[in-house]
């Protein structure tokens, strides 16, 4: 949510590029295999997408309210399984749903931000840390009880896998990249261009200041929360077609988000856009560089190092 | 226009407000003085309802409004310029600007950005500029001209010229003069108790948070106690 001078911002673009370049050159040599890169490549960008718009909620709630949201994630599963039950029993399109689950998770963020957390603000960070991870596992395990333990599924009927450089797409996974990427615009348009959008900003920017020009600070914690959420909930309804769904799949992603969130620079919206698709990258070419290992550790030392070289982010500004 | 009759506030159980009384006019500029901790940005942060006053009444055009939360102050009319300012820092200054009129109506909001353009040409020049990268002074004339978007009837000014070149400081306050010359009413508050004298009309002494003296600003300057304690002279 920072404005930086350009130069600055191509220049820190261009370490991120340079390295992205060494690492796609590693994983060449490392597998020998052109289309096993331009595989990964591929993968890695379009599940970074939607790394990008669920963290881009997060770090929404982050930068404006200064909580870490651990019911992130649960909330995002919400979302799945309301896909999943919108498309399997009333017969919608998966990605027609979005028009129920994106609102609906808006208005549970409303909800959750106007009845419990808000209540929690100004105290302190522990206080909402443990209430967002207790709503958090309140959500899995009502998820858990109310459809049980086993994984469901939605199918697309029209899904096709798609072909560019050597490399397979799923269509399903094209349409949840493309979907991030649109609803990313819109949120940061709404951020940018509209007077509600500067409000948001604005008390990001200082709370106190926020007050003293009439807004009213709760009334935009609430719509952040909530808009936060809608992120997570869209996330959650354009991944269902093609991750098992069950009460703890949200939990990944929001770890995932973490990351990108530290990495692109806490409440940076555009960093966390970038973020997301390095992240989506680096999982996808960790695995090509370290095949016996867990794709997550790519992402974890990652994690580590920006934490030790850059700790406000890629896109973050020093404090 | 502003009265408060016998507010006591404070941090925390920690009573920092005694028994404050103190009124101003239609037009007037008041100045609040006194030494560091005496209570006076307290006192503005207890009238923009950042707190709640513990005892006494506050009065802002004929409605009581202690208790009232600081973004319906806002509304009421009567706005802060805080220390410290509470810029916007990484918004542009048109930005800041927008949002100090965000009470009001688009109409309302582009006439006034006319308005404080004309009384701070350097803001318009900068319009596009984040609000963090400009000098001290320009920030100061932002903070007054972002509150003046909100078209006070009263504007509270908390040490506007705290950490300004001399130079500018004259600019600040003469900036307040031309405010109220255009029928803003205006509570000053200053450590810098001899130039906030010499642009006032009435002014009160704050000590150890009570109202140790108050009188015309020409009759204060004058009064040996006030130029012993404050004047340094």
């Amino acid at each position: 949510m920072t404005r930086r001078a350009p130069l600055s911002l191509a220049a820190r673009l261009a370490v991120a590029a340079a390295v992205v370049a060494v690492v796609l050159v590693l994983a060449y040599a490392r597998s020998g295999s052109g289309i096993v890169v331009s595989q990964a490549v591929l993968t890695g960008l379009l599940l970074g997408g939607v790394y990008g718009l669920v963290a881009m909620g997060l770090t929404l709630i982050f930068g404006v309210l200064d909580i870490v949201n651990f019911a992130h994630g649960a909330l995002m599963t919400v979302a799945m399984y309301g896909t999943v039950l919108l498309a399997s029993h009333a017969g919608l399109d998966p990605y027609l749903t979005l028009l129920v689950t994106a609102p609906a998770l808006f208005g549970i963020g409303m909800a959750l931000q106007s009845g419990l957390i808000n209540r929690t603000m100004g105290s302190s960070l522990a206080n909402q840390l443990l209430l967002t991870l207790g709503i958090g596992l309140l959500i899995e395990n009502v998820l858990l009880l109310s459809f049980g333990s086993e994984p469901r599924s939605v199918a697309v009927g029209y899904a096709a896998p798609l072909r560019a450089f050597g490399a397979v797409a799923d269509l399903t996974r094209v349409i949840a990249f493309l979907g991030a990427l649109g609803l990313a615009a819109l949120l940061y348009l709404l951020l940018q261009r509209t007077r509600v959008g500067t409000a948001i900003r604005a008390v990001a920017a200082n709370p106190d200041g926020a007050q003293l020009v009439g807004i009213d600070v709760r009334r935009m914690y609430v719509l952040t929360f909530a808009l936060g959420t809608a992120c997570a909930g869209a996330a959650g309804t354009l991944v269902a077609p093609f991750v098992t769904v069950e009460a703890t799949t949200g939990e990944l992603f929001n770890i995932i988000a973490f990351v990108v969130v530290v990495l692109g620079g806490m409440g940076n919206v555009v960093g966390a856009l970038v973020g997301g698709l390095l992240i989506g990258l680096t999982e996808q070419l960790g695995g090509v560089l370290l095949p016996e290992q867990s794709p997550l550790l790519a992402v974890f030392v990652v994690f580590v190092l920006v934490l030790f070289l850059r700790p406000q982010g890629l896109f973050g500004r020093s404090s | 226009m502003l009265t408060l009759d016998g507010v006591s506030a404070g941090y925390r159980g920690l009573r920092t407000l005694h028994d404050v009384s103190l009124t101003v006019a239609d037009g007037e500029i008041v100045a609040l003085v006194g030494a560091n901790g005496a209570g006076k940005t307290t006192t503005l942060r207890t009238i923009s309802g950042f707190l709640r006053p513990t005892a006494g009444r506050i009065r802002f055009a004929d409605r009581d409004i202690a208790g009232t939360r600081p973004s319906d102050i806002v509304r009421a009319g009567l706005v802060q310029v805080p220390e410290g300012r509470d810029l916007f820092g990484p918004l542009t200054v048109v930005e800041n600007l927008e949002m100090g009129g965000y009470t009001q109506d688009a109409a309302t909001r582009a006439r006034s950005l006319r308005e404080v353009y004309e009384l701070f040409p350097i803001l318009a020049e900068r319009a596009k500029q984040p609000a963090e990268t400009m000098s001290g002074g320009q920030q100061q004339m932002l903070a007054i001209a972002r509150a003046l978007m909100a078209r006070p009837r009263l504007l509270m000014l908390d040490e506007p010229s705290v950490g300004l070149a001399p130079k500018l400081v004259g600019a600040v306050l003469d900036a307040v003069r031309r405010i109220r010359d255009h029928g803003v009413t205006v509570l000053l508050v200053e450590q810098n108790a001899a130039q906030a004298l010499s642009i006032c009309d009435r002014a009160y002494v704050l000590e150890s948070g009570a109202v140790a003296m108050s009188g015309r600003g020409t009759a204060m300057v004058k009064d040996p106690r006030v130029r012993r304690a404050y004047l340094g002279m």
